[in-house]
């Protein structure tokens, strides 16, 4: 039956456009929000005062850190970001003669493609369009995947609530934000090592400090592009693992490790069932040939047993016949003469 | 457990004292979690946040995979010489899956929201939302696939009819929904490159996972069996002779399987040359997981297949049995943040180790409730020979 | 379980025990520690091209060997010239055809020896292999090169009755052999090179056939001399002992007290250069005639050329990076503690009112052969200006308007008057800071220096920094400017402030306010 002419053009018209929408989905690239915030942590002006951890606390109503400005020996140990607190400063290098010492701070990097938002099951993450990443307490289940897959260890879980547990992180002062100020860890700073503003300025910024003090810092600025980019910015003066930076992360977003794997899932739901559907009916064909078989074989045998069976009914009709016979003859043979004496 | 199980008048036996002290102990413990949190009962960290429970998690999904290992022996690959041994495994199955679905609702923060990643909002980026999805819809094909053995015992002919006539589209249902799960709780380490050991990282972590469920399930077949014949030799239908048969059977098919696991692992490591690994501590740790737990049972099965040694068959299953389990620990708790010093890492606060044993117990008697009452060890007298 | 009697008793026993000490061996991953071979001990490994070894280096230890064979002395191994003269070259020369001939011909030399030491019951090294090619961490040299400077060369001069030509030579292409010619003397590096090129020994070996075999020699004659030990002279710690003078008197080569620095084509005021001045503060004669006793000129060209590894005149005077450059030189001064405060943190390539410093002569065209004594008059530092409440104060109130902490009081006077002590002892200071005006720009940057053109009173930093920083411009608020200022200068000239080895807390500089007037 050959298509009508109609039917072809019908085919070609549904052909241009599911090609027309796979063009528009294929392969763009999105470099994130235009316009959207960001900071610079030039770890190389942070003196480790800590009045970033203090400020961040306040505006997020936690207990001010326990350690007051200028304790050294909270430093003796690296800490990360907990319940309790959401931005730390560790140090890096002690103070070494006239060198003085290094500080980094730490905390959520805001990526641009967050690992967080990918593995919540519930979509408790949002990517804001104006940079930082939100979280709903209202839909979280608490199986802290997203504690487990970020590579920053930037999140902290409520372990010591039973009813209300949260994931907590900084939030890049959303609120503040929103209302045009800068968050409270940029404003605390003394000598501006946090320095807030259009992510795009800020890389260009850190561009040109690197190239007025090439001495002064590693011509890297973390979180460009790292697993896609975040957007915390970070300037170092030390490679970045003695820094307890993360070195060498690939341009490729993180989730795009799990999502390629997960994109096989409908492929497996489509094809599988049909698969083993097959073999099911393949299995069952064979168990029904193999009957025919096993069925044609009893047949043929009882046929066969029958044949033998009348063969062998015939032989003893034959045999029997012939007993009886050689029975009569020898009967015969020894009969009396007694009808020799009628004859004289 | 040497105790005849037909005290069933007798409710003070010494196995159920020892059981019951651990479920009241262990039950006790649960309700203290639920009443002070998370910290209460864990050594749980900022920085590691998935423990003991979480390894355990996924211990109990890979040995439950016997329910799916020999639905698909028996009805789509057509092995019918196994079928007396369905129902227990696929009631093993179940109960693994109830003890992973309780271990989890253990370790959530907010165990009551369960249902939210369902009903409230979904995320579909996340292999967490892959796995509660095929796990919420196996659970509910492998009761399915049971009810035939409650309705056998209640009587409900009509309803054990029908379920009995969808067996092999819950089998085709059960394994794809198996295989998906099963893979994807090896993809939940796919986000972690930079914490896990890069000799247990890969890629394939997915591929590893699904063909060593795969493997555990069939041992745990094996394990069950055994054990069952040894409890309840008398009720269970299937001869001690015909038993040791099918094990060698098993014996067999999980030799193929290891070997192929086995060979999958060969691979992973020559794809990512990550051979110069193995000469140092963790490579030493990897190789004992391995070679000791995937390439000796391997070696045995076989050898016990060929020289038709049940014994050796069972003892070899649970080796691999612990093979699974130290396989997911390790992924999941002992090599997980491996850079980390002794006093960063976590080690399980006591308490995790009570609860994983309330569960296991509880699985146990649970197990032994239904199969000392319902046809699951043999053919109900009414159905005999009819499936 | 009676399972057990299937399993052949060897393979249990075997694998439980290869477990066991599998197991035991895990998580023993240790940090290795960092070896690091002596001064005197010389690796031998293959070179490169053979690829990797079978076995580790060698970390050959010269000294003791040295110390074992005494009486025999160097010409147990190292060869003797055709002139009766000992080289640091060994009797035979290295084998480097392949490896295995590589191999072969130190294990000859070595194992050989030790070998027949042994058979003669002397104490004698290993003949093991694992002995001499110890495995272990990656090693770290501690040997380090010895370079001459003033004191030393002065030493040597000396000691040597001022006869340069026992150590200074040069070769004569025509009369194929070395000659001495006096006012010629240049560094050994300039015609020994890195490898031995025909009879032109490599640096390595020259300095050890004169250097070294002097010293023998010295010691031989029971004479007064430097060290003959490996670590006398490539050891740190042992160089550190070396005496050094501290009054040197000038080297006398015949070469300018003063001249000028200027090439045909300049358009700009050509630069004065004291010679004699600079000899005293450089180390020697190398800091700046890095290659040969010749002018930059020479090797670096205008527009750059091979013989100048491609390093323009222009960057051969003013690349700030470099201490071969006179702008990288005097960088490296303005580096020092007592000048770090300000320089620091400016940023490297140098203002630019600091050129006609330099450039203080008079155009090329027509200038007299020699520089005027006047232009290298030494430049006094300015006095200070009266204290003036408005256009230089005693104290400055910093205060930004915070909430947390009081306005701090800024001891301005005192530390205008300290720093500009300290930059006083510097005649190099001196010259460039000229007025005050330069020197106050070390912290009112970006503000109008030129001497003479500026107006009394630099803009005060609140003037460009605002309550808000500017992300864009780079430009920090006030906050930030004060505390980058303060807190930079003070850490950069090792004093007291956060950060450093005894900080104090922000309240080490202004007060924690109220806590209602904080409200």
């Amino acid at each position: 039956m050959s298509p009508s002419r109609r039917d072809f053009i019908k085919g070609v018209a549904a052909g241009g456009l599911a090609a027309g929408v796979a063009r528009a989905g294929a392969n763009k690239r999105f470099d994130g929000y235009p316009g959207r915030y960001g900071l610079l942590h030039d770890s190389t002006l942070c003196v480790g005062c800590r009045s970033c951890e203090f400020a961040c606390n306040e505006v997020n109503d936690l207990p001010p850190p326990t350690a007051p400005i200028g304790d050294q020996k909270i430093f003796d140990k690296p800490r990360g970001p907990t319940d309790k607190r959401y931005t730390v400063v560790n140090r890096y290098r002690e103070a070494q003669g006239n060198k003085p010492a290094v500080y980094r701070k730490h905390q959520c990097m805001h990526c641009n493609e967050p690992c967080c938002a990918s593995v919540c099951f519930v979509n408790a993450f949002t990517k804001t369009p104006e940079g930082p990443v939100l979280y709903d307490p209202n839909v979280c289940v608490g199986c802290r995947y997203c504690v487990f897959a970020c590579p920053y260890y930037a999140l902290a879980y409520e372990y010591d609530d039973p009813a209300t547990p949260r994931v907590v992180r900084c939030t890049m002062c959303y609120p503040l934000i929103k209302k045009g100020r800068n968050p409270a860890c940029a404003d605390a700073c003394p000598t501006g090592a946090v320095l807030f503003g259009k992510r795009k300025e800020l890389i260009k910024v850190a561009r040109e400090r690197i190239r007025k003090h090439p001495e002064r810092y590693v011509d890297y600025v973390f979180g460009e592009h790292d697993y896609a980019g975040t957007s915390w910015l970070t300037l170092v003066g030390l490679p970045l693992e003695q820094v307890g930076l993360p070195a060498e992360l690939p341009y490729e977003p993180l989730p795009n490790l799990t999502t390629h794997f997960l994109s096989l899932a409908p492929i497996v739901a489509a094809i599988f069932p049909g698969l083993l559907a097959g073999f099911y009916a393949f299995s069952k064909r064979r168990e029904a040939v193999s009957e025919q078989k096993h069925r044609t074989q009893l047949d043929g045998e009882r046929a066969r047993a029958l044949a033998e069976l009348e063969q062998k009914l015939l032989e003893a009709a034959r045999l029997a016949e012939r007993d009886k016979q050689r029975a009569v003859a020898r009967a015969q043979r020894l009969a009396p003469p007694a009808e020799k004496k009628e004859d004289s | 457990m040497n105790a005849p199980a037909e005290n069933r008048g007798e409710l003070f036996t010494p196995f159920n004292i020892i059981t019951g002290l651990i479920l009241i102990f262990g039950g006790a413990i649960v309700v203290l979690r639920f009443a002070h949190g998370l910290s209460y009962a864990t050594n749980l960290t900022q920085t590691t946040t998935w423990g003991l429970w979480t390894g355990f998690k996924l211990v109990f999904v890979a040995l439950a995979a016997s329910g799916y290992a020999l639905t698909t022996a028996v009805y789509i690959f057509g092995m019918h010489e196994y079928h007396p041994l369905v129902r227990p495994a696929v009631l093993s199955g179940f109960m693994g899956y109830t003890l992973f679905i309780l271990i989890l609702i253990f370790d959530l923060g907010r165990a009551w929201r369960i249902y939210y990643p369902f009903l409230v909002r979904p995320g579909v980026t996340s292999a967490l939302f892959e796995i509660a999805l095929c796990v919420a819809l196996y659970y509910t094909t492998q009761f399915v696939e049971l009810t035939p053995v409650g309705f056998e015992w209640l009587g409900w002919k009509r309803w054990r009819k029908a379920v009995i006539g969808v067996t092999v589209g819950l089998t085709v249902f059960g394994l794809f929904l198996s295989m998906l799960h099963q893979s994807t709780l090896g993809a939940l380490f796919l986000a972690v490159p930079g914490k896990l050991h890069p000799l247990w990282y890969s890629p394939y972590i997915p591929l590893h996972f699904f063909i060593s469920s795969a493997v555990g399930g069939i041992s745990m077949v094996i394990l069950v069996g055994l054990i069952s014949k040894r409890v309840w030799g008398h009720k269970m239908e299937i001869t001690r002779k015909k038993l040791d048969q099918l094990t060698i059977g098993l014996g067999k098919g999980s030799a193929i399987a290891l070997a192929i696991y086995f060979a999958v692992k060969i691979v992973d490591i020559s794809i990512a040359n990550k051979w110069h690994y193995l000469g140092t501590g963790w490579g030493l740790w990897y190789l004992v997981e391995v070679l000791g737990f995937v390439l000796l049972p391997c070696v045995l099965f076989a050898h016990g297949h060929r020289e038709k040694l049940p014994r050796l068959i069972r003892f070899t299953a649970l080796l691999t049995v612990l093979g699974v389990i130290l396989n997911r620990l390790n992924v999941s708790v002992v090599a997980y943040n491996w850079k980390f010093t002794i006093e960063q890492r976590y080690f399980p606060y006591w308490m995790e180790y009570v609860v994983v044993v309330f569960l296991i117990t509880l699985g146990v008697v649970i197990f032994r409730w239904v199969a000392q009452r319902m046809p699951v060890l043999y053919d109900h007298p009414d159905y005999k020979g009819s499936h | 379980m009676s399972f057990t009697k299937c399993i052949p008793k060897q393979l249990t026993s075997c694998s439980l025990a290869c477990l066991l000490a599998l197991v035991s061996a895990c998580g023993s991953e240790q940090q290795p520690a960092v070896r690091t071979t002596e001064a005197d001990q010389i690796t031998i490994d293959g070179p490169a091209v053979f690829g990797p070894a079978q076995r580790p280096q060698v970390d050959f230890p010269h000294a003791k060997h040295v110390k074992q064979l005494k009486e025999q002395g160097c010409k147990e191994c190292h060869l003797i010239d055709e002139k009766g003269k000992q080289t640091p070259k060994l009797k035979h020369p290295v084998d480097f055809s392949a490896p295995q001939a590589y191999g072969n011909y130190f294990h000859g030399l070595c194992i050989g020896c030790h070998q027949e030491r042994l058979d003669k019951n002397e104490k004698a090294g290993p003949v093991d292999c694992g002995a001499c090619h110890r495995r272990g961490p990656p090693t770290t040299s501690l040997r380090s090169e010895i370079h001459f400077d003033n004191s030393l060369h002065y030493r040597h001069l000396k000691e040597l009755d001022k006869k340069c030509e026992k150590c200074h030579h040069t070769y004569d292409e025509k009369l194929k052999k070395l000659v001495y010619k006096k006012e010629t003397e240049s560094a050994c590096s300039d015609c020994h090179k890195d490898v031995d090129q025909g009879k032109n020994l490599s640096w390595k070996n020259a300095a050890h056939t004169d250097c070294a075999g002097c010293h023998v020699q010295r010691q031989d004659n029971k004479q007064k001399g430097g060290p003959v030990a490996c670590v006398g002279c490539h050891d740190e710690r042992e160089r550190a002992k070396i005496k050094k003078l501290d009054k040197v008197p000038r080297l006398e080569r015949k070469q300018p007290n003063q001249a000028w620095i200027h090439t045909k084509t300049a358009t700009l005021n050509i630069v004065p250069f004291d010679h004699a001045a600079h000899e005293t503060k450089a180390r020697f004669c190398t800091a700046c005639h890095h290659d040969g006793m010749k002018r930059c000129g020479e090797c670096h060209t205008l527009q750059g050329e091979r013989k100048g590894a491609g390093v323009t005149l222009e960057q051969a005077q003013h690349a700030s990076g470099s201490s071969l450059a006179c702008v990288g030189c005097h960088r490296q001064e303005s580096l020092k503690p007592e000048c770090s405060g300000c320089h620091e943190q400016m940023p490297v390539p140098p203002g630019r009112h600091g050129c006609v410093v330099c450039h203080a002569g008079p155009l090329a065209k027509g200038a007299p052969k020699q520089p005027s004594p006047e232009l290298f008059a030494e430049v006094k530092p300015q006095a200070l200006p009266e204290t003036n409440k408005d256009s230089f104060p005693d104290k400055i109130k910093l205060d930004t308007g915070g909430k947390k902490y009081k306005p701090t009081e800024f001891p301005h006077l005192k530390i205008v008057k300290k720093l500009y002590a300290l930059a006083g002892k510097s005649k190099l200071a001196a010259r460039f800071h000229g007025g005050t005006e330069v020197f106050c720009a070390g912290c009112h940057h970006h503000s109008p220096s030129t001497p003479g053109a500026s107006p009394k009173r630099p803009p005060s930093c609140a003037s460009c920094h605002g309550a808000k920083s500017k992300p864009g411009q780079d430009l920090p608020d006030l906050k930030s400017a004060y505390h980058r200022q303060c807190i930079g200068c003070h850490q950069a000239m090792g004093l007291e402030t956060m950060g450093v080895k005894k900080p104090f807390g922000c309240t080490g500089c202004h007060k924690e306010e109220d806590k209602e007037v904080a409200k």
